[in-house]
């Protein structure tokens, strides 16, 4: 994996600063997004899911993890982006979320990974036009631009309780 | 303390709450039947080594609250092990009050409960004030004690404080004004203690004093209390290999027959080990080869029942909750209730049979409550004035089988019609048979404020038992009879793991539908088919029942169907047809939870790995009917 090369942000009265942090990052639509390292489990290459009825569409269906049936979710369409069709570099990061006070297993679809790195200390995330973003833990700044954190306990909080 | 318990002290609390809650139930158990009756000395010796492994595993748990309170109910139950005391009808409900106070404990040992605690720690002294013989404490303070400080009147003060202690003071040796040296002790003293205060209780207050006491039983022919001191020792009572064998929950039968499974597999792979791959496949040796795995296909076989079987756990666990929730709510109402449990050993999957608990109670409740009238009722009626509740169970093929039956008043059909009329749950015109009428009690949004009491209210419904039942495979159905009583009978699959399933195509896809639950698969002739509500009907045999179009619902596809055959499935609201486009084979299906890691999904009963790799999804004929009638 690659060294984190990254210098940190300057910590800001409003951050936790000095808390070090493993952070796993991908690209959704050109955008670089990053979750807790200790969350993931795995990476796994797309394979078809096999769908859910009333599911919501965001929701592609479950697959067999080492046989455990396994949801996997398009994190794009999550994020109410349009939809994207599923290529070589299509890559599912099964991760561990929270939802309805249960740790379960997930699969996210991310257009590509990114790459593992330290940073330290993260910022509130500016509150954008066009409501809130609960999903957004915060903002890290590194040399190539920003990442933003995903919550994706906030993000998959209704997993499995919503049909469309 | 770590602010995050580790995954390892998680499990560790895990098994301690599993063995509690197992041992809670067992002296709950034995104290039930104490109270209706004399136990067998290994009933009592069994209800004691319920409490006194709380007591073991919560002290190495560091759960003092739980070690302590556990701690006096072992005393007590020490006692009437050894015989030396006889528990009466107040003993029990004490003991009872006890095992309630521990399970809350055991739940939540980060609440102290501190009152509660006290409250029981000053009945069961209460008890002991009752009978037990009395200990004889005499204290004569050696030489020199006085001028080491400690005060002696402290210690018999003290001594009060444990209950109705009767001191007298020895002033024989008390010399003459003249010659009184203040730091000789000249007094000496005899109390007598109530038996029932436990001995270390008196210890903890007299240990400090070096010498000059001892602490004996008044009536010197009861065995000596010292052998069977609560407190965990290697002593002849300390019941450590029954404590082991308490904490494996797996009968060594079991794991022999899987040992046995084990054996034969690596015999079997020894077997195929013996094909070399670098020679060429001679006809012998390709015998050997089939016959190598034919055997192996049975050795699986037989190791999937042996690894079901150690999940199998006898029904007596929730049926061991029912005396007390019957007990209690018979002195709430007031009517006498007999309570007859047959076939609480019938065995069910681990998973079923810890789900079954809150459903079980809802309905004996329920029969308790509304069902058994007050015993003038009854006499009124002829009965006899103590109700009937009968709860049986007993395996049936791949079935297990529950009936809960009272002898009371029956369901007020007509009360049920109307308020099903009234919420609009049934045509107003309907004309439904007795069957069907009962049967209503399941919907939701039948349970009205007329039948809301502090007993069977709690916002819980027929519709979440029902549900309950469902979500581990099984099904509910309810018969009852105005006059003569009510019967549930639950239906539950022995295993939740595996089932036999069809696997049927829909659209592109695969999927499950539960063989037990499919009449027989047809090629329809589609001028039989009519409009039925917003849904098709199929005219079978003289009866219409519904058709539900898979193809369109799971697959969204809305094309010509006429190419497709119908599964037709039994569910408990009749026939059902099902629109499939092909049939494929038979086999038996592991069945994977999707609300681990999803939710519960309506219409389904979870998923299952085809020999392929992929997911298909098993149907739940119950839930695609009662949609269907929804949406009719």
């Amino acid at each position: 994996m690659s060294t984190p090369a990254i210098t940190a942000a300057p910590p800001s009265p409003t951050t936790s600063a000095g808390q070090r942090e493993q952070l796993l990052t991908f690209f959704v639509r050109g955008q670089e997004f990053g979750t807790e390292i200790l969350r993931v489990r795995e990476l796994q290459s797309w394979v078809e899911p096999t769908p859910i009825p009333q599911a919501p569409n965001w929701l592609k269906g479950v697959i067999n993890l080492r046989g455990e049936i396994v949801p996997i979710a398009d994190l794009r369409e999550r994020l109410g982006f349009e939809a994207l069709a599923y290529g070589p570099l299509t890559v599912v990061v099964v991760i561990r979320v929270n939802a309805s006070g249960r740790d379960r297993t997930l699969g996210l679809v991310v257009d590509a990974m990114s790459e593992v790195l330290t940073i330290e200390g993260v910022q509130p995330a500016p509150q954008l036009t066009g409501g809130d973003r609960p999903w957004a833990r915060g903002i890290a700044r590194t040399e190539k631009g920003l990442i933003t954190l995903l919550d994706v306990d906030a993000l998959f909080a209704d997993l499995g309780s919503t049909q469309d | 303390m770590n602010s995050t318990p580790s995954d390892a002290q998680e499990a560790l609390r895990q098994t301690f709450l599993e063995d509690a809650r197992e041992n809670l139930a067992v002296a709950e158990k034995y104290l039930l039947a104490m109270d209706a009756g004399a136990l067998s000395a290994d009933e009592i010796a069994s209800l004691f080594r319920a409490i006194h492994s709380i007591k073991g595993s919560a002290g190495s748990f560091g759960f003092s609250a739980v070690t302590e309170s556990a701690h006096g109910m072992e005393s007590y139950l020490d006692q009437v092990r050894s015989g030396q005391r006889q528990p009466n009808h107040e003993a029990v409900a004490v003991l009872l009050r006890g095992v309630d106070l521990l399970k809350r404990l055991v739940e939540a040992p980060e609440v102290p409960l501190q009152q509660e605690r006290a409250e029981l720690e000053a009945a069961l002294a209460r008890l002991d004030e009752v009978a037990g013989p009395p200990w004889r404490f005499t204290f004569s303070p050696p030489q020199g004690l006085l001028a080491v400080g400690p005060d002696p009147i402290k210690l018999l003060a003290g001594l009060r404080e444990l209950g109705d202690v009767q001191i007298t003071c020895d002033t024989s040796r008390l010399p003459t004004l003249g010659t009184f040296e203040p730091l000789t002790p000249y007094l000496s003293w005899t109390a007598s203690i109530p038996g029932s205060v436990a001995k270390e209780r008196i210890e903890a207050l007299i240990d400090w004093v070096d010498g000059g006491w001892a602490l004996t039983r008044e009536e010197p022919a009861i065995e000596g209390p010292s052998s069977s001191a609560p407190v965990p020792s290697p002593s002849a009572s300390s019941p450590a290999p029954d404590f082991v064998a308490q904490t494996i929950r797996v009968p060594v039968d079991k794991l022999d027959q899987l040992m046995n499974m084990v054996g034969e597999l690596v015999i079997t792979q020894s077997m195929l080990g013996e094909v070399d791959p670098a020679r060429p496949l001679a006809q012998a040796r390709i015998a050997k080869i089939s016959e190598g795995l034919s055997q192996l296909a049975r050795n699986t076989r037989h190791l999937q029942e042996s690894v079901m079987r150690l999940r199998s756990q006898p029904l007596s666990i929730v049926f061991g909750r029912l005396p007390r929730t019957v007990h209690a709510l018979c002195d709430q109402l007031g009517t006498r209730v007999n309570l007859q449990v047959t076939g609480d050993g019938t065995e069910l999957d681990k998973t079923v049979v810890e789900k079954l608990g809150d459903p079980l109670v809802h309905l004996v409740r329920n029969c308790v409550d509304h069902g058994i009238e007050a015993p003038a009722d009854r006499l009124a009626a002829g009965k006899p004035e103590a109700g009937t509740l009968s709860i049986s169970s007993f395996a049936r093929g791949k079935d297990v089988y529950i009936e809960i039956q009272d002898d009371g008043r029956g369901l007020d059909e007509a009360a049920i019609l109307a308020k099903a009329k009234d919420r609009g749950l049934v045509e107003p015109e309907a004309e439904l048979s007795s069957s069907a009428i009962a049967q209503l009690i399941f919907l939701p949004g039948l349970s009205t404020a007329k039948e809301i009491t502090d007993v069977s209210g709690r916002g819980v419904g027929m519709d979440v038992v029902r549900q309950n039942v469902r979500s581990l495979g099984g099904e509910i159905t309810i018969t009852s009879v105005p006059h003569k009583g009510t019967k549930f009978t639950l239906r539950l699959p022995l295993t939740l793991a595996i089932m036999e399933g069809q696997l049927v195509r829909i659209g592109r896809r695969l999927y499950v539908i539960p063989l037990l639950s499919i009449v027989e698969s047809i090629q329809p002739d589609w001028s039989l088919l009519q409009p039925c509500g917003h849904n098709q009907g199929y005219r079978m045999r003289g009866e219409l029942i519904p058709v539900v179009d898979l193809p369109a619902r799971l697959e969204r596809l809305t094309g010509d169907n006429r190419h497709c055959l119908m599964v037709v499935v039994e569910t408990d609201r009749g026939r059902v047809g099902l629109l499939v486009n092909e049939l494929l084979s038979q086999q038996q299906v592991v069945v994977k939870s999707l609300e681990a890691n999803y939710g519960a999904v309506d219409g389904l009963a979870g998923a299952t790995i085809l020999g392929d790799g992929s997911v298909s999804l098993i149907l739940e004929p119950n839930a695609l009917h009662d949609a269907e009638q929804l949406a009719a």
